[in-house]
């Protein structure tokens, strides 16, 4: 059940937040609204694995007042390693392996397919969370069962992130307080911008993207290969930051605040600093349970470079199953080193607009690895990219997805403009022009709600990480 | 709070909860008959069937349940046929484009068929080849086999729109066809439909052949159908044919005359309609017909006509019907999709019962056998039709080809 969906607009979210609004003011009321919906929210798309979740969860709570035992937050952090990679990696790891017999001349494994559920990595993240704060101090155990099942089930984030570690969420879940009708007019006008980005941007770039790479990359021209991977760079960024938007929407509604996760990426003038804004959440998840473990900054230079590139290589295996991902989070990493080296240096040297393009080619490169369906077809395509005489197919871009692309590109690029924020926070705050926002926000949302009824499916990229 | 942050909250309630309480209201709407569900827009031209999900526990443990109870959700709204129509409105207008899949916007924006451009853009005459020399022995079977009871079998090959008009194929779908393929291919299927002795009637080269005596085109720029005078020269030539073969006049060929309408209608606002927009696109005057033709000489029979085959034969079998001997026309649309009597017509189309169709397929005088140049020798109804024949009446040998050694 996804957010601009016809059965969650129509049926899920009215009935919940009727409930909610009857309910909130009442002890225990947010949670007893939120935490049934939020269970047949996860029950209702993945049926098989909500069990699964809810004795792991059993487990977590029970570790999570013990921790101070040796070994139990290993445990604990092990167990859901453990469901990740099984549910998520054994295809990867034994088809691998099965290269490696065949080449020994060994007969494979043959083992089956499990079927990845929604959001496991969102959630397994989370639950990793919920022991190491315990063990650091951060947070206390959570006072009852019931409060820890809503941490991880809480349906605005379930599916697809932010990352919301167990002490950002801690003192909202334990004193909730009364959800105030301005944060709810708040939540559903960021729930609106997300819906509207997502139907109106997001669905005609995907489909753009998709015909380029739907076409054998090698019969690509360049031009073609450039258009597909521009068109994939504004996807995904649309894709991602406007469920995102609807997430934190949609907790703000329910009185949740969950922190940001994209902070205009594309004006990044860096690769370090793209990762400061690009799914905030994970990369300081990355930092706080993967890096810092691992030695920090607090180590010798060599470990700090060979860390930093096997936290993003870790980063990228969690994206997915595939050596592209791989591919792609090695390539990260590369380049967060080569900025300790000296790359950033190079690049502080520049025009801010002269870096941010810079910048702006490795992202596109690292986007042309993660899409393609293999290393081989990663290869071929940035071959193509880099031959700008190279003929090949034309995929023709259909009206639709050219406007798309000038909106998602303007959108994403406009900060980079100088004085832009000073006017963007000049028109904000001349009622006039809030107004104006704000309207034309309200019909581009019936718009978008029109389309999202006459569309077929067409899923987030993100909910199968 | 003020009055801005109440209207903001009463605004958020609205757009949240008006769209669920329309649906509550249309789903307690259609449970009391005689009430149809809400419609805030015109029904869609098209639209298939929702499916009824069936719910089971293997179902619900498999998510399939989920999915379909998920997308049949949306279309009982009565928002559905409004939101449908608006966003192909808006496709349409500030695109150029449109919102249903299977159409294309050709050059002049004529509306043309997907799966027509595709054929057309893919002709190979020598991949058309063995299914040619496959298809028409059989033909020759079926022909016949009606021709050993007495009856008259008759193969008729309609144009297709894409194909009588190649310069309306829009140039951002590559035609990689070579053209001797695509002028070429129906030539090489006359030829050997001749060496099968197959009774054939070519509207393809008639129609091309009459467009130069017309002052307008005989595909509608909405419709993919030939228009009423392109299917009435059509009529004309099958009547002939049918004549010479059964050596009697009682199909006399019409006279045909014309005159031109400023608001076209359906068929020939065919694919117009499937667009689903909010208002039809504006389309030029086109033709329409008026036939007249004499009783023959010695008196109108009885005659019952079958006809297997696709749309295109649904004007010739009325104009067929409205001669002067009235024949009894029975139309099976692609064998097993629709059965259409002529009269009263397709706005009393039924679905095929197999035992009827089984039983007065054998029954017709006289037999037509349609495929459109898009699928000629590749139908999928020929070979259902071809497999019923086989077990009813058994059919006799197949010929042999010799090998059809000049390419046209």
């Amino acid at each position: 059940m996804l957010f601009y969906e016809p059965l969650f607009l129509l049926v899920f979210l009215p009935v919940v937040f009727a409930a909610f609004l009857l309910l909130h003011r009442y002890s225990g009321g947010r949670l007893w609204v939120l935490l049934p919906a939020s269970v047949f929210f996860y029950l209702w798309s993945e049926p098989l694995f909500v069990p699964v979740v809810l004795a792991s969860c059993a487990l977590d709570y029970v570790l999570g007042r013990r921790l101070q035992r040796r070994g139990l937050l290993a445990l604990g952090i092990a167990a859901n390693v453990a469901m990740l990679v099984v549910y998520k990696y054994t295809g990867f790891l034994t088809d691998n392996l099965d290269v490696i017999l065949g080449a020994l001349g060994m007969a494979p494994i043959h083992a089956g397919r499990i079927a990845l559920p929604i959001g496991v990595s969102f959630i397994v993240f989370e639950k990793i969370t919920y022991l190491v704060d315990i063990h650091r101090g951060r947070s206390n155990p959570a006072p009852n069962f019931r409060t820890y099942l809503l941490y991880v089930f809480l349906f605005p984030k379930l599916l697809a992130g932010p990352i919301i570690k167990y002490h950002e969420l801690e003192a909202q879940l334990l004193t909730p307080g009364h959800t105030r009708l301005a944060d709810m007019a708040t939540g559903f006008r960021r729930f609106m911008l997300g819906a509207v980005k997502k139907t109106l941007l997001a669905d005609p770039l995907a489909t753009g993207a998709d015909a380029v790479f739907a076409v054998p990359a090698a019969a690509l021209s360049s031009g073609a290969a450039w258009w597909g991977v521009g068109l994939f760079t504004l996807q995904i960024y649309l894709d991602f930051s406007a469920y995102s938007d609807m997430a934190i929407g949609l907790a703000r509604m329910f009185g949740f605040r969950l922190r940001e996760n994209f902070n205009r990426p594309y004006i990044s003038c860096s690769i370090t600093e793209f990762w400061r804004r690009w799914h905030i959440s994970l990369s300081t998840w990355i930092r706080d349970y993967l890096y810092i473990p691992l030695g920090g900054n607090r180590v010798a230079p060599w470990r700090i470079y060979l860390n930093l590139w096997v936290c993003f290589l870790a980063s990228g295996l969690w994206h997915g199953a595939a050596w592209t991902y791989v591919g792609w989070g090695a390539y990260n990493g590369l380049f967060l080193v080569l900025d300790r080296l000296f790359l950033l240096r190079w690049l502080d040297r520049m025009p801010r607009v002269l870096a941010n393009g810079v910048t702006l080619l490795v992202i596109m490169a690292g986007w042309a690895i993660f899409r393609a369906g293999s290393l081989e077809q990663a290869w071929t395509l940035l071959t193509a990219m880099v031959h700008p005489g190279q003929m090949g197919l034309l995929v023709w871009p259909t009206p639709d997805v050219v406007a798309a692309a000038t909106v998602a590109a303007i959108l994403s690029l406009l900060p980079r403009g100088p004085g832009f924020d000073r006017f963007a926070h000049g028109v904000i705050a001349w009622p006039a022009g809030l107004f104006a926002i704000r309207l034309a926000l309200s019909l581009l949302f019936v718009v978008a709600v029109l389309k999202a009824l006459a569309d077929p499916f067409k899923p987030f990229l993100y909910f199968r990480f | 709070m003020g009055m801005r942050r109440w209207l903001d909250l009463a605004i958020g309630l609205v757009a949240i909860l008006a769209p669920a309480g329309l649906l509550l209201a249309d789903t307690v709407a259609s449970a009391i008959p005689p009430y149809h569900h809400i419609k805030i827009a015109p029904g869609l031209v098209g639209a298939a069937l929702p499916i009824d999900p069936a719910p089971s526990i293997a179902r619900v443990l498999d998510g399939k349940f989920q999915g379909e109870y998920a997308r049949l959700i949306g279309t009982l709204t009565p928002l559905y046929p409004l939101a449908v129509r608006a966003k192909n409105q808006v496709l349409w207008s500030v695109f150029g484009m449109p919102g249903v899949p299977g159409i294309v916007v050709g050059r002049g924006r004529s509306l043309l068929e997907r799966e027509y451009v595709d054929e057309y853009c893919s002709r190979n005459r020598a991949a058309f080849r063995p299914l040619a020399m496959a298809w028409a022995p059989k033909l020759r079977q079926m022909q016949d086999a009606y021709e050993q009871h007495g009856k008259t079998f008759l193969y008729v090959i309609t144009p297709s729109k894409v194909a009588q008009n190649p310069g309306l194929v829009p140039p951002n779908i590559p035609c990689a066809a070579a053209s001797a393929d695509r002028d070429g291919i129906l030539p090489l299927w006359l030829q050997i439909l001749a060496a099968a002795g197959v009774h054939t009637v070519d509207t393809v080269t008639m129609l091309r052949a009459a467009q130069v005596k017309y002052p307008f085109q005989m595909y509608p720029r909405g419709g993919t159908h030939w228009n009423s005078v392109g299917a009435a020269l059509a009529t004309r030539e099958i009547a002939a044919a049918l004549s010479r073969l059964r050596g009697d006049g009682v199909l006399p060929a019409p006279d045909i005359v014309w005159a031109m309408k400023p608001h076209p209608v359906w068929p020939d606002i065919d694919l117009d309609q499937l667009l689903n927009l909010m208002a039809m696109p504006r389309s030029d005057p086109v033709p329409y017909v008026s036939l007249s033709a004499k009783a023959p000489f010695g008196g109108c029979r009885a005659l019952r006509i079958g006809i297997v085959g696709g749309s295109f034969m649904n004007r010739p079998a009325e104009d067929l019907a409205l001669g002067p001997c009235a024949p009894q026309i029975e139309e099976w649309q692609y064998w097993s999709a629709y059965d259409i009597n002529w009269p009263p017509g397709v706005d009393a189309k039924t679905g095929v019962d197999p035992a009827e169709r089984d039983a007065r397929v054998l029954d017709a005088d006289v037999m037509i056998y349609e495929e459109n140049e898009q699928l000629m020798a590749r139908s999928r109804h020929g070979p259902d039709f071809y497999s019923f024949l086989k077990q009813q009446w058994g059919l006799p040998d197949a010929i042999t080809l010799a090998a059809v050694k000049n390419d046209p």
